[in-house]
C-alpha cells in the first residue's frame, strides 16, 4: 500500500468538504503522518452532529528492541569487562542512550564515537542478553497515540462524544455532539472494511482530488 | 463647526519625531500611541482634517509616511466560540491582527460555553463584556447550517454592530439573524491564512469594517460626544502620571464614545473623575466612569452632547 494513496473527505457541501480536507492535510502534515497512512476516509454531515473517519495504515513497526538498533559483543579493556555496542540504526540514539544512562549510569557509559558505546559491567556475557533484549521503542504505541490526535484535531468543534479504536491496522473514529449510535460505529468499520478492498484507478485518483458530496451514510 | 478629525499612522524614523509631536499638538491634533522599534516609530493619531497636509509635508522632509488609518479610535472585541484549537490561532489571531493593520485596538475573547451545535451560549459576564467595545467580530467556522441555524445565540444580547466571519463564501449577512456583515472565506483553518486568497479576505474583511465604522461616525456626527475622547484621553494622561506606571501594552485605549484607562478602578476612579478641562468642568460632568469588565480597570464613557447640553 502506497502512502496516502486514498484520501477522501465528504460532506454535505462540497465547499465545506474541501476545507475539511484542506484542515486533516494540515493535521497530518503537522504530525508527520503522511508516510503512516495508506487510505483514508472522512465524513462530516454537520445537520445530523455526525463525524466518521476510517484509515487503513500501512504496516507499522512493533516493539525495537536494543538489539534492533546495533550490533552487540563484549571485550575486555583497562581491567574492566565491558558491552560493546555497534550503532547500525541511529534513528534510537536517544531512546538507546537514555536507558543505558538510567541503568548504568553515566559514569560506566562511554559513547567512543558517533557508531560505538561501552558499557563498563560486572558479568559482561550476562549483561549481553539483557541489553540485548530489552525494549527501547514502541513505534506502534506513538502511531496509534498520534492516530488519536490526528481525530480529535480535526473533529469539528463541540463533537465532545467520541470512540476510537486501532484494530490491526484499521484506525477508526467516531464523533458526534449527541450519544453515539451503536449502528454509526458500525458504518465506521464497515467503511475501513470498504476502504482496504477498494480498487485503486486513475479516476478514483482524479476524483479523490475533488472531493465530492457525501452520500449520506445509511440511518440506523 | 467645529474641527473635524481624521486619523492617521505615521510611520518612519526615531530622528526628529518629537517635531512632528510639536507640530500635531500646535495644530491642535491629539497623539493617541506611539510605539519605539529600534529605530522606526509608529504614531497613531487625530489630525485635523484641514491642517492634516502640513504634518504630510514635514514627514515626507524626514523620509517618513503618513498613512490612513481609519480604524484609529476604534476598540474591536474579536469572539471565537471558545479558546480551542478549531478557532486558535488560526483564523481568530490572524483577523485580530488584521484589523490592527488599520489602527483598530483588539481584544480576543474565547467564550466558556459557545462550542457546537447544541450548547453554543454566552453568559452576562460575557456579553457585558462584549457591549464595552465600539464592535464585534465573531469569528465562526466552516458550516453553513451552523452559521445560519445555530450560532446566532451567540449574539442574544450584544448591542453593539455585529460583524461575522465563517467559511461559506455564498452567504449574506441577511441570512444570519443578529448579524449586521458577513464577511466569507475566513473559516477554520490549521494554518497561517497567508494564501492570496485568503489574504484577500482578510482585506475585505477589514473594507466592510471600515465601512462599518465609517457608517458608525456618520451616525455619531450627528450628535457628537460632548468632548472629543482623544482630547479626554490627553488631560487624562497628563493629569494622572500613574498612568505611566500602568504595564499594559496600552495603557489608555481610545474608543468611539470613550477612553479605557488601564488602571485599578478603586484606587484609581476619583483622580479620573476629578480630571479638569480648561473650560472648568470635570470630567465626571461630561461622562459615566464605571468599573469595567476587563481587570476591573476604568471605563470612561463620554456621554453625547444632547445629554449634557454643550460640546466643548
Amino acid at each position: 500500500m502506497e502512502a496516502l494513496e486514498i484520501f477522501r473527505v465528504e460532506s454535505t457541501r462540497e465547499s465545506e468538504a474541501e476545507i475539511y480536507r484542506s484542515i486533516i492535510s494540515d493535521v497530518i502534515s503537522d504530525l508527520r503522518l503522511s508516510g503512516a497512512i495508506g487510505r483514508l476516509r472522512a465524513v462530516v454531515i454537520p445537520e445530523e452532529s455526525r463525524f466518521a473517519l476510517a484509515v487503513n495504515l500501512r504496516d507499522a513497526e512493533s516493539a525495537i528492541t536494543v538489539g534492533d538498533t546495533c550490533t552487540l559483543d563484549t571485550t575486555f579493556e583497562n581491567g574492566h569487562e565491558i558491552v560493546r555496542l555497534s550503532i547500525e540504526r541511529e534513528k534510537y540514539m536517544p531512546e538507546l542512550t537514555t536507558y543505558l544512562w538510567d541503568t548504568y549510569g553515566r559514569t560506566k557509559v562511554d559513547q567512543i564515537n558517533r557508531w560505538t558505546i561501552h558499557v563498563i559491567v560486572e558479568n559482561a556475557k550476562a549483561e549481553l542478553e539483557t541489553i540485548r533484549s530489552h525494549v527501547i521503542a514502541n513505534p506502534f504505541l506513538s502511531l496509534h497515540s498520534n492516530m488519536i490526535e490526528l481525530a480529535v484535531r480535526s473533529v469539528p468543534e463541540g463533537f465532545r462524544v467520541r470512540y476510537h479504536s486501532l484494530e490491526g491496522s484499521d484506525f477508526i473514529f467516531a464523533a458526534s455532539e449527541e450519544m453515539l449510535e451503536p449502528a454509526w460505529i458500525e458504518e465506521c468499520r464497515k467503511m475501513a472494511a470498504d476502504l482496504k478492498t477498494e480498487e485503486i484507478t486513475a479516476a478514483g485518483r482524479e476524483k479523490d482530488k475533488k472531493p465530492e458530496k457525501a452520500e449520506k451514510m445509511k440511518e440506523v | 463647526m467645529g474641527t473635524v478629525y481624521e486619523p492617521y499612522l505615521y510611520n518612519g524614523g526615531v530622528y526628529k519625531h518629537g517635531q512632528i509631536i510639536e507640530l500635531l499638538e500646535d495644530m491642535g491634533g491629539y497623539l493617541v500611541s506611539k510605539i519605539v522599534t529600534v529605530a522606526e516609530v509608529n504614531m497613531d493619531m487625530v489630525v485635523p482634517k484641514d491642517d492634516a497636509h502640513l504634518i504630510d509635508e514635514m514627514a515626507k522632509r524626514f523620509l517618513g509616511k503618513m498613512i490612513p488609518s481609519p480604524l484609529t479610535g476604534v476598540e474591536i472585541a474579536v469572539v471565537s466560540p471558545t479558546l480551542a484549537s478549531q478557532h486558535l490561532p488560526h483564523s481568530a489571531c490572524d483577523i485580530a491582527e488584521s484589523l490592527r493593520h488599520p489602527g483598530a485596538k483588539t481584544t480576543m475573547i474565547g467564550l466558556a460555553r459557545g462550542m457546537g451545535r447544541r450548547v453554543s451560549l454566552n453568559d452576562d459576564y460575557e456579553r457585558r463584556l462584549i457591549n464595552e467595545h465600539d464592535l464585534a467580530v465573531f469569528s465562526l467556522g466552516t458550516f453553513r447550517d451552523c452559521i445560519v441555524n445555530k450560532k446566532s445565540r451567540l449574539f442574544e444580547g450584544i448591542d453593539v454592530p455585529i460583524v461575522v466571519t465563517g467559511g461559506p463564501t455564498d452567504l449574506t449577512a441577511d441570512e444570519i439573524p443578529g448579524a449586521d456583515v458577513y464577511v466569507g472565506g475566513l473559516g477554520r483553518s490549521a494554518h497561517r491564512l497567508r494564501n492570496p486568497g485568503e489574504m484577500s479576505s482578510l482585506d475585505d474583511m477589514n473594507q466592510k469594517v471600515c465601512d462599518l465604522v465609517g457608517r458608525m461616525r456618520e451616525i455619531q456626527a450627528k450628535d457628537p460626544p460632548a468632548v472629543l475622547p482623544a482630547r479626554a484621553m490627553k488631560e487624562i494622561e497628563d493629569q494622572v502620571p500613574e498612568i505611566a506606571t500602568s504595564l499594559a501594552p496600552s495603557p489608555m485605549t481610545l474608543k468611539l464614545s470613550g477612553v479605557r484607562v488601564k488602571l485599578n478602578y478603586d484606587r484609581y476612579h476619583e483622580k479620573i473623575e476629578n480630571v479638569e478641562f480648561d473650560e472648568g468642568m470635570k470630567l465626571s460632568d461630561l461622562a459615566d466612569i464605571t468599573r469595567s469588565k476587563m481587570n476591573d480597570y476604568i471605563l470612561v464613557t463620554i456621554r453625547p452632547k444632547s445629554e449634557v447640553g454643550y460640546e466643548i
